[in-house]
């Protein structure tokens, strides 16, 4: 997993919580890399998990609170690192449209052994955008927050849902945009 | 844990995280600097690749322009060729169809192009090329393919015309295709008729020319007999003056003894007059003298009748010819010429048929070989000797065997194989032209196609035989 998401996790958990959170959920993560995180490393995705899961314990909020709420903030900090990516589309749905196509294929120049989701869009009818996720990792929550502030972004009226079609595990799930009429 | 302490761990780990940067930037760094250098390899690469597109595209484009030239310049040359030359697919519908095939056949190119190649030749030919095409890729057979024929074209306007057609395969790997080249060859076929009819005149001035050769000697040979005939008949106009005074004195003696008065006188004026007139040589030499002006009479009959028959000019076709008769009738004319330098033994098959010719060709033909071998016992013979001139015919299968023969110094073996070419000669200025031979092999093989051969041996003599078809061969002056 790309050290920008754990230095931005860390960043969002200082933020959201405190310093002394943040050092403590890495001291008692007992991490392989001590919690030594540079944007521009690769670190391994179960240090990820385990941070996730240590600051649920340590804060008693949900792990799928506290990955969505992570995905809004990541979402944040892409728009001030990459805003190129963000001005073109003029709607949230718009946006979506380029994830897989050209900000995957973008970030797969810079990383060939990036591990990215999948991101499958549609619009069934007008108004109304269903967007499958696929991944092994399973961070489909993440995902459903960075979707959320996608919307808040564009600043439009769109209700968002998300079914998991893999029976728990969220490697597979539909999120079915509706907009406002 | 404290926030002091908790920014004491920040801190460390934001140092390490801080070296570790430093560390992955230097990689990255280093690998930034070796992409940069495969770049540039890249880069350099593909400029000259680039470069070498540049030179193959300037090449292509002066390669393009090269075979344009050349498309032109074969077009220009297909467009100034005289002949009419088209190209056609397997089933004959026309592809290419040059500018002088428009000018032989009055249709233009664009009336043309797609229509069938057969629409060129008159009706009752125009499946010919068609079917010989099928053929010829049905069996590969040639046929017409590759053959140069004549054949009567067809212009647009109807009329037809003679052409030389040719027709051969072009060598594509792709499909069949036909090129034909037609020569439009009527002014050819005038020319031709204007030369046959020029032979036609030139072989009788050659023939005028050998009586003009001969004349001197026939005069000859006609003076002889008329110097004797004119000899005799003064003779006879004077015996007869002599007979008229006999003839006068035995009147006045018949007149006498009807009186009886001076009849002894009458008698002897009778007898003198017998003994003037010499009666008795008169009797003996009268008739004698007679027959020989009737014996001179005639052969100035035969000779000027042999002129007459020598002179003839031939028709177009040939007729049965009593070859013994003509050679006889060539060797009364030629006589002046051999009589004095040569004996002539005829050795004559009596049983040789009518043979298919042109009496006054074939007289030519004796007459240059019979005049040739006189020549050559001339150059051999000393002065008051002779040598011999054999003339034999035979029948030989189907074939008339005509032979002549002389006991001449005979021909060199170099000179053997150009004797039948046209003007050569050995004989001195004014004695030949180096035509007589030459002319006696067209009219033998190309009038009569028989053959004419020569067999010599130096210092021996010479001997041409001449063979002819007892059938007409159906070779004629045309076909020749």
């Amino acid at each position: 997993m790309k050290g920008v998401v754990f230095t931005e996790f860390l960043d969002m958990v200082e933020g959201k919580f405190s310093l002394i959170t943040a050092e403590r959920i890495i001291e008692r993560c007992d991490l392989p890399s001590g919690g030594i995180y540079t944007a521009v490393g690769t670190y391994d995705h179960d240090e990820m998990v385990a941070l996730v899961m240590q600051l649920s314990k340590e804060t008693g909020v949900p792990i799928p609170d506290l990955l969505r709420t992570f995905g809004e903030f990541l979402f944040g900090r892409f728009v001030e690192g990459y805003p190129a990516f963000f001005e073109e589309p003029k709607t949230t749905f718009a946006f979506l449209d380029t994830v897989h196509d050209h900000i995957h294929v973008e970030v797969r120049k810079l990383d060939a052994k990036a591990e990215l989701p999948t991101l499958e869009c549609r619009q069934p009818a007008p108004g109304k955008q269903i967007v499958t996720y696929r991944s092994a990792r399973g961070l489909a929550d993440l995902a459903e927050g960075l979707i959320r502030a996608a919307i808040a972004h564009y600043g439009e009226d769109i209700a968002l849902s998300m079914e998991d079609l893999s029976g728990g595990d969220k490697t597979e799930v539909r999120f079915v945009l509706d907009k406002a009429a | 844990m404290e926030e002091l302490d908790a920014l004491k761990s920040k801190l460390a780990r934001e140092r390490k995280a801080r070296q570790q940067a430093e560390t992955i930037l230097e990689e990255k760094s280093r690998e930034l600097y070796l992409a940069h250098r495969e770049l540039e390899r890249t880069t350099t690469k593909l400029k000259e690749e680039l470069s070498e597109h540049q030179r193959l595209a300037v090449e292509l484009g002066e390669k393009e322009a090269k075979l344009g030239r050349s498309q032109q310049r074969l077009s220009s040359i297909m467009n100034s060729v005289m002949d009419a030359v088209i190209s056609f697919d397997g089933d004959g519908v026309l592809q290419t169809y040059n500018r002088a095939a428009e000018r032989i056949f009055g249709f233009s190119v664009t009336e043309m192009i797609g229509q069938k190649a057969e629409i060129l030749l008159p009706e009752p030919h125009r499946g010919d090329v068609a079917t010989a095409i099928r053929t010829y890729l049905e069996t590969r057979d040639p046929g017409l393919i590759g053959v140069t024929r004549e054949v009567e074209g067809r212009r647009k306007d109807g009329s037809h015309f003679p052409m030389e057609m040719a027709i051969t395969e072009m060598d594509l790997a792709e499909s069949d295709m036909f090129v034909g080249i037609y020569r439009d060859i009527t002014r050819r076929k005038e020319r031709d008729a204007e030369r046959a009819e020029l032979e036609r005149e030139l072989s009788q001035a050659q023939k005028l020319e050998s009586l003009g050769t001969l004349a001197g000697g026939i005069a000859h040979e006609i003076n002889t007999p008329v110097q004797y005939v004119g000899d005799n008949v003064r003779f006879l106009q004077d015996a007869f003056a002599d007979i008229a005074g006999v003839l006068d004195a035995y009147a006045a003696l018949a007149a006498a003894a009807s009186g009886e008065a001076g009849l002894a006188a009458a008698i002897d004026t009778a007898h003198a007059a017998c003994a003037e007139a010499d009666t008795e040589y008169l009797v003996d030499e009268v008739p004698r003298s007679i027959a020989q002006t009737l014996e001179g009479i005639g052969r100035i009959s035969e000779i000027v009748k042999a002129i007459k028959e020598f002179s003839h000019p031939d028709g177009k076709e040939k007729t049965a010819l009593d070859i013994n008769h003509a050679i006889a009738t060539t060797l009364t004319v030629t006589r002046n010429q051999w009589k004095y330098v040569a004996d002539i033994v005829e050795d004559l098959d009596a049983a040789l048929p009518p043979v298919p010719c042109l009496p006054g060709e074939f007289n030519q033909v004796v007459l240059n070989l019979v005049v040739n071998a006189a020549h050559a016992i001339e150059d051999v013979c000393d002065e008051g000797s002779k040598g011999q001139i054999a003339v034999q015919t035979r029948k030989d299968g189907d074939w008339a065997e005509i032979t002549i023969a002389d006991t001449g110094g005979g021909i060199p073996q170099e000179n053997l194989k150009k004797i039948f070419d046209p003007f050569f000669t050995t004989k001195e200025p004014g004695k030949g032209t180096g035509q007589g031979l030459a002319i006696a092999h067209t009219i033998i093989t190309k009038k009569h196609g028989g053959t004419i051969a020569v067999r010599s041996r130096p210092g021996v003599g010479t001997a041409f035989t001449i063979r002819l078809p007892l059938a007409d061969s159906g070779v004629t002056e045309e076909a020749a």
